[in-house]
């Protein structure tokens, strides 16, 4: 059982990743903005993080930049959320330190799948 | 020295100290009195030769006349007294009374003779003539006592005796007269000879100088007249070649003076008319140079700030100020160029009533000048305006309206007080005459507000342009952030919905009934449909704004394409068509960006299956050939109408069989197919035969190939 860090200001979709990753056998952190997932993330340094990138008040890439710049959760793998698909906005992604990226709108199914890897890797 | 200076006017000089330059008589004159003093010079030729040969005449003849007849009267004279001695000797000797008679006889001739010596005598002899006649009388008186003497008595013989030495006496002086007047008649003779040779010798002066005399006064005249003659072709040639300060001195006589005046007068006329030409050309040129200057500016301002500073630079000018239409005001142009000079005192209460005036003027084409505001022409003037130029001590005033086709956009004002104050150019120029503006002046001046005129709209046209560009640039930006947030909003309840949808047909959510499964399949195939349309839109705009980019790396196909094809197959199975998929067992590398040719492969099968009908096939191969990989989907379905087939690269552009059908499509398909197949540097081809089906062949280059080729 792994502790999931989700940050996503869209309260459907939201649920719907709790959802799935409860099922899945993992513990769900949810927030619906960048500002009080990283409160918890220092608080409580979760296994994996997902974050939407476009959220009000700290975005994705900020709340993931500032994860990368702690040492408690400079490790942690990091998956966004976007529904952006351009490749500048991929690499922003990657470049402000996420491990992966998945577009919306994403099957459930798949985004599971991705944890379960990321977090067997760890 | 000057041609015409060095020489005296021969002729002319004649009446003294007469003014060489002032009062020279005509080539005519001249030649009138030339032949006059020839006329007088060949009178006084011939009176002295006349009055020589007379002298010479006269001298020849007194001497033939008077010597020689004195001669022969004293010879006469001896000759009767030796006649009347024989006869008183004989006398003597035989007292013949006969004899007597005789010597009283050769008595009377003496005298006669004597008489006639005495009247031919002159001063010179006179006193030998008188000697000679006493010694005559001495002697016959002797011979007469002789005589009266008892002949041959002693007494007598002594009285013989004695008149024989008074006889010798007379013979005696009769010689001595003669050789007086023979040595009278040789210097009579020596001054004629002498006489002849002096005449004859200045008859030869006198000739010579009356035919040298022509000769001189002629080339002394030719050289006089042919002088300033010369002077005056010569100032011509220089003229001619260029030499603008060549003029003729005047000399000579009058009418070639006159010549080299009215030469000079000329020349001085065709100075000013080419100063004025070169003037105009200077002009002109120099607005040309402001023209350019001010075309170079796209501001309003820095138009009139070029032109004013081009008026400063090459007009002489007291005032100068730029007028601007402004809601049918005349204000002063904008900026800083309040400035220039008192311009600011002058333009504030400028009466509106003159916009109307000078949009006349404008009309016209022309420019509005007075050449002296006090005078009666300056009537016309609005009085506002005027009562400004009085302010101003303005004498003069040159108004030049521009504007753009029929539109006055404002005007120049130029203003002199009289004072002509000159432009700072390095070339000093004649103050104008009181003000007046020149043709030339006027002529740069309207050239220059006609540029001013275009520059203005121009700068007009340029601002609009400015504020379409500007508009447009923030209609693109709003476009560009309209397309970002719609993607986001767009995708954000589609995920929702696909993610639920899963959600419920999974298993562990709780079973679901058949029927509800089947419902399920179609809320999840409609959002699959609506998503692909929100992508087409998105990648069109993409490519409509020139973002379609496109980030290559290695993609192998032989695995892309049954992934994507996976996407489809349940659609396809639905719509009840046999699918066909050929895929080479070996990897086919190609560069490409794996989001667009997922793209490419959904719309080509998506295309496929949505035009044909149930029962119908669509086969899709892969394959290489020619160092590209070749997919081509084929497919049985209504195909696309010949007429339309040329029209599918337009965006939008649905087939009219499609449309008939009432087949949904957005008519982006194939266009973005297209795009994305430039992207990659590859080819595309497309068959189609109405109601038999269409073939759409694509190549892309092989990486290794590409690779082989780069």
């Amino acid at each position: 059982m792994a502790s999931v860090l989700l940050a996503e200001d869209d309260a459907d979709i939201r649920q719907l990743v709790t959802f799935k990753l409860q099922q899945a056998g993992h513990e769900v952190r949810a927030f619906g903005n960048g500002a009080a997932a990283l409160a918890d993330a220092r608080e409580h340094p979760p296994d994996l993080a997902v974050l939407d990138v476009l959220m009000p008040g700290l975005t994705g890439l900020e709340v993931c930049k500032q994860l990368r710049g702690s040492p408690a959760t400079a490790e942690v793998p990091i998956i966004m959320l976007t529904a952006r698909a351009q490749q500048a906005d991929v690499t922003a992604g990657l470049e402000a330190g996420a491990n992966d990226y998945v577009v919306k709108p994403f099957s459930p199914r798949d985004l599971a799948a991705r944890i379960n890897a990321w977090l067997a890797r760890v | 020295m000057k041609p015409g200076e060095y020489f005296i006017p021969l002729l002319g000089a004649a009446g003294g100290k007469r003014n060489a330059v002032g009062k020279a008589r005509s080539i005519i004159f001249y030649a009138w009195a030339g032949l006059a003093v020839q006329v007088v010079l060949a009178v006084g030729v011939i009176a002295f030769v006349l009055a020589g040969a007379a002298s010479q005449r006269f001298g020849v003849e007194d001497l033939h006349g008077r010597v020689q007849a004195m001669q022969v009267a004293n010879l006469v004279m001896v000759s009767d007294f030796l006649e009347a001695e024989r006869a008183a000797r004989a006398y003597q000797a035989t007292g013949e009374p006969a004899l007597l008679r005789a010597f009283h006889a050769g008595e009377d001739e003496i005298a006669t003779a004597l008489t006639r010596v005495r009247r031919l005598a002159w001063n010179a002899v006179r006193g030998r003539v008188r000697a000679e006649q006493q010694s005559a009388q001495a002697a016959l008186l002797a011979y007469n006592r002789a005589m009266a003497a008892r002949p041959g008595s002693p007494a007598a013989g002594r009285l013989y005796a004695r008149a024989s030495v008074a006889g010798r006496a007379l013979t005696s002086q009769a010689g001595q007269l003669r050789r007086l007047v023979d040595q009278h008649g040789d210097a009579l003779a020596a001054r004629n000879e002498r006489l002849l040779g002096v005449g004859l010798g200045w008859t030869i002066v006198i000739l010579a100088f009356g035919c040298l005399l022509p000769v001189i006064a002629m080339a002394l005249g030719l050289r006089w007249t042919s002088v300033p003659l010369h002077a005056v072709t010569d100032a011509v040639r220089r003229r001619t070649r260029g030499d603008q300060a060549a003029r003729a001195t005047p000399g000579g006589p009058a009418d070639v003076r006159e010549l080299a005046t009215s030469l000079n007068l000329l020349a001085d006329e065709s100075d000013k008319v080419t100063a004025a030409e070169l003037e105009r050309a200077r002009l002109l040129g120099q607005v040309h140079q402001a023209s350019v200057r001010i075309h170079e500016h796209l501001r309003a301002d820095a138009i009139i700030r070029e032109a004013v500073t081009a008026i400063h630079d090459h007009l002489t000018v007291d005032f100068v100020w730029v007028g601007i239409v402004t809601e049918e005001r005349l204000t002063l142009a904008e900026g800083d160029l309040a400035a220039w000079g008192q311009v600011a005192d002058i333009v504030g209460d400028f009466p509106p009533d003159s916009v109307s005036w000078i949009r006349d003027i404008y009309r016209h084409r022309s420019s509005y000048r007075v050449q002296d505001l006090r005078a009666a022409q300056a009537e016309e003037i609005p009085a506002g305006i005027k009562n400004i130029l009085k302010r101003q001590g303005a004498t003069s005033l040159l108004l030049t309206p521009f504007g753009a086709g029929q539109e006055l956009l404002g005007c120049l004002t130029l203003l002199r007080t009289g004072e002509g104050k000159a432009p700072p150019g390095d070339t000093p120029r004649e103050p104008p005459e009181s003000g007046v503006w020149t043709q030339p002046e006027i002529e740069a001046l309207e050239t220059l507000a006609a540029d001013i005129g275009r520059a203005l709209e121009h700068a007009r046209l340029y601002e609009g342009e400015q504020r379409l560009v500007a508009e447009l640039k923030s209609l693109d930006r709003a476009k560009a952030s309209f397309l970002a947030s719609a993607s986001h909003d767009l995708r954000t309840p589609l995920t929702s919905i696909i993610g639920y949808v899963e959600l419920l047909s999974d298993d562990p959510a709780g079973a679901v009934r058949p029927e509800q499964a089947s419902m399920l399949d179609g809320v999840e195939r409609n959002a699959r449909r609506l998503q692909s349309m929100i992508e087409d839109m998105l990648t069109n705009s993409k490519i409509e704004l020139g973002a379609f980019t496109t980030r290559l790396q290695a993609i192998d196909l032989a695995e892309l394409v049954p992934a994507s094809v996976k996407v489809v197959m349940p659609s396809a199975a639905n719509s009840g068509l046999a699918f066909d998929l050929n895929v080479p067992d070996h990897q086919v590398v190609v560069d490409g960006d794996p989001q667009q040719l997922d793209r490419l492969l959904v719309n080509l099968l998506s295309n496929a299956v949505k035009y044909t009908p149930r029962g119908g096939s669509v086969t899709m191969t892969l394959d290489t050939a020619g160092g590209a990989a070749v997919l081509t989907v084929a497919d049985t379905g209504i195909g696309i109408p010949e007429q339309d087939q040329g029209s599918l690269s337009i965006r939008f552009f649905r087939a009219s069989n499609a449309v008939a059908a009432a087949i949904p499509g957005s008519g982006l398909g194939l266009s973005i197919i297209r795009a994305i197949v430039t992207n990659h540097h590859g080819e595309m081809s497309l068959e189609s035969e109405q109601d038999r089906g269409t073939t759409v062949t694509i190549r892309l280059p092989l990486r290794d190939h590409a690779h082989a080729l780069r």
